[in-house]
């Protein structure tokens, strides 16, 4: 189990010291503390605990080479317990208590022992909750072999809208109330039961079910009496009009379904933040900006899915200038799509904010799409490896704050043609790449999903 | 009409570990052409190149007397593609990738692709995601057989599969060319298969085509040398005459028939001098293994 632990460490240590940099920052260093110690360094701390975890399990190498060792599952799954809440809590207690002790000793206004514990109790009983949600996520890939259940379902909204609540927690639950107290209740029992749950999380994970239901699945087909026309199911158009609605397809329904999500967990915040609190939450076309942009992003890495798919692709007879239209157009005409239909629900249930088309052009929309697709280009030259990963972060939150710069200084032609300049820039990149690069067509990693380029060498 | 399908002169490529070229390259019309080489020789990047993935830094390459990358949609158009490295995933299932691929093609043969999907033993409802590996190369297969292409190219296409599949991969590839016209350029490590079914080899090494033509011609021309010498007596490889191991007076060596290098062995005093037929992977492993220490 220490051995799996350390491993982990090891392999993340650049993360844990950008986190503990980032949470001491957010501690002492970021803002004077205030007496209701409301500057929660969770949101950064979330990088200690489940993120790692979470990206670990979808490239799927962690698993797989697990899965050989001589460890059971349930050491392996009380070592990912220990990674993703109890080391982050123990490393969060030294440096909340160093910058507690150095804010009591040379600060203006010393703080109280209980004050300091409470405050990382409350954050650090935050990591529990969250990992026992993790546990109930579906293993990747189960999707697409039929195990994405109802019970996956409520655990991906609970893990998404728990990390979204985060965000006002200490409005939400402000030590020592009883509201607080009921908190801490639940989040420990939430943190014991994800100590139990770990092992079967592991299995799942470690596991090989998928493949047994599937070999059973495709060999019932070769049943007597199940042969039928070999060729159904390949009716209908193909070709590159089916690439394009293949990929379309599939961003816009997960950007509707984020659309859904985000404004779904925005209303139910404002509604708990206004029953507890009394007041509301304010949300304006610059939150719904920099939430977009998350999204377009979202919705571009779908592009993802198909780029790796390259080899493949470049074996048709098909133009690269077709192939990279198809793979630009495909996410720009699916963030218009969401980008209309988010405004219309925005229009809807936020009246008071008077969002429509036009505010939202105004709050640098465009912009925001152009930039998206830059994850083509990148994707189709690297793959999705960390780099890119952090290539992309960097550029999403540069993207993130050029919005609200766009939305006080360009007009809306402006922005319309500067957009329309980058994705052509982006469209001759993808390109160029397709034509050019030997690295295109190599097997790589995708950071996000188990499966790779190559499956052969 | 060209008589070779695919011309290659003086290509050159870097790409990380490999450093390929100068190549010079033909592959007849009608012909199962096996290129064969070590890792990292340049097999897999030299196909890269002939289908359009990456650019060459040198030289040209011709298919169907064509230009490949000014005309790379119509080579396309013409030739099929089989790798393991293919995945299909993004299709969720079989008849989708089917349905996906049929549309680039306006001579799909649906009928050859239905008797193809009963001989390979796919289903059009099959979820991709859960296919053996070797089910997965027989859908690759398929994609690249059901247009009938002219030139079938393959990358290590029967890598994964059992033997009774990669009978039936290479029975279909029988099929495939028998009418003398289509030609296959097929690479991989499995050298039995290659020596049983290709009339025509290449063996690269270091991007360099080291030894080419006909199979029977190419395995003919070498044989394994063993003989003695006297105390004292040293021999140097050189054209013709390679040593792959020596114990004291004990030589094994590779001789080449046309070098005329059996006289000279004799003049060199080689006593009990026995010649044996090499198989493909004997002459493969004698060519490229380096010279085991005495």
């Amino acid at each position: 189990m220490t051995t799996i632990l350390w491993d982990h460490v090891r392999r993340w240590w650049w993360l844990w010291l950008l986190s503990c940099a980032g949470c001491g920052y957010i501690v002492g260093g970021g803002r004077p503390l205030t007496p209701d110690l409301s500057n929660a360094w969770f949101p950064l701390a979330l990088y200690l605990g489940v993120v790692q975890l979470s990206m670990d399990l979808q490239r799927g190498d962690v698993p797989r080479v697990l899965r050989a060792m001589p460890v059971t599952a349930r050491q392996v799954g009380r070592a990912w317990w220990w990674a993703s809440v109890g080391l982050p809590a123990v490393v969060m207690a030294v440096i909340t208590g160093c910058v507690f002790a150095w804010a009591s000793a040379f600060g203006s206004r010393p703080i109280s022992l209980v004050a300091c514990f409470n405050y990382w109790l409350t954050n650090a009983l935050l990591f529990g909750p969250l990992f026992y949600f993790l546990t109930g996520l579906p293993p990747t890939g189960s999707a697409k072999s039929g195990r994405f259940t109802g019970r996956g379902c409520l655990f991906s909204l609970l893990f998404v809208g728990s990390t979204f609540t985060m965000l006002y927690f200490y409005r939400l639950f402000p030590p020592p109330t009883t509201r607080w107290k009921v908190f801490v209740a639940v989040a420990s029992l939430l943190t014991v039961a994800g100590w139990f749950r770990a092992e079967a999380f592991a299995r799942e994970h470690l596991g090989a079910d998928d493949w047994r239901r599937a070999s059973f699945a495709n060999a019932v087909r070769f049943l007597p009496g199940k042969s039928t026309d070999p060729l159904r199911g390949a009716e209908g158009k193909g070709g590159l009009r089916f690439l394009f609605r293949t990929i379309f397809d599939r961003m816009v329904l997960m950007g509707l379904f984020m659309v859904m999500l985000m404004g779904g967990a925005m209303i139910v915040v404002q509604f708990f933040t206004s029953a507890l609190t009394g007041n509301r939450l304010a949300v304006d076309t610059t939150t719904i900006c920099v939430t977009a942009q998350v999204l377009f992003w979202l919705i571009c890495w779908q592009t993802t899915k198909a780029a790796l798919h390259l080899r493949f692709l470049r074996t048709l007879p098909v133009s690269t200038a077709k192939l990279a239209g198809v793979l630009i157009l495909a996410p720009v005409t699916a963030m218009l799509v969401v980008f209309g239909f988010a405004s219309l629900m925005f229009a809807l249930f936020f009246p008071a904010l008077r969002v429509s088309p036009l505010t939202l052009l105004q709050g640098g929309y465009l912009p925001e799409i152009a930039l998206a697709t830059f994850v083509v280009p990148l994707v189709v030259r690297r793959g999705m490896d960390l780099l890119s990963f952090a290539i992309v972060m960097v550029v999403l939150v540069g993207g993130s704050i050029s919005s609200l710069l766009i939305k006080e200084h360009l007009s809306i032609l402006v922005s319309c043609a500067v957009s329309m300049f980058f994705v052509f820039g982006c469209f001759l990149l993808t390109k160029l790449f397709l034509e050019r690069s030997s690295e295109t067509y190599r097997p790589r990693k995708n950071q996000f999903a188990d499966m790779q380029w190559g499956t052969g060498r | 009409m060209n008589d070779q399908v695919i011309e290659i002169r003086g290509l050159l490529k870097n790409y990380h570990a490999v450093h390929l070229g100068p190549l010079d390259l033909t592959v007849p019309r009608g012909a199962i052409y096996g290129l064969i080489g070590p890792n990292c020789a340049g097999k897999t990047t030299t196909i890269d190149l002939i289908y359009g993935m990456g650019s060459k830094d040198g030289g040209e390459i011709r298919v169907f007397g064509l230009d490949h990358q000014s005309h790379a949609v119509e080579i396309k158009r013409r030739a099929g593609y089989v790798s393991p490295d293919l995945n299909f995933e993004v299709w969720g299932r079989v008849g989708r990738a089917i349905r996906f691929v049929r549309g680039f093609y306006p001579d799909w043969d649906d009928a050859y692709c239905a008797q193809l999907m009963k001989t390979f033993q796919l289903d059009a409802r099959a979820r991709i995601a859960w296919l053996s590996f070797g089910a997965k190369t027989k859908l690759s297969l398929l994609l690249a057989l059901s247009h009938r292409p002219e030139l079938l190219m393959l990358d290590e296409p029967t890598i994964g599969l059992d033997a009774i599949s990669r009978q039936q991969v290479f029975a279909e590839l029988l099929k495939t060319v028998e009418d003398g016209e289509r030609t296959v350029l097929i690479s991989s490590h499995g050298l039995s298969d290659i020596e049983r079914f290709a009339d025509h080899v290449g063996m690269i090494k270091g991007g360099r085509l080291q030894l080419g033509g006909r199979m029977d011609e190419v395995v003919d021309r070498f044989r394994l040398a063993e003989f003695f010498t006297g105390n004292g007596t040293e021999l140097e490889s050189r054209d013709g005459f390679i040593i792959l191991k020596r114990d004291e007076n004990r030589w094994q060596a590779l001789l080449d028939h046309n070098s005329g290098i059996q006289d000279w062995l004799q003049t060199q005093g080689a006593q009990q001098l026995s010649l044996t037929r090499l198989t493909l992977e004997d002459l493969f492993v004698a060519l490229f293994k380096e010279e085991e220490p005495a």
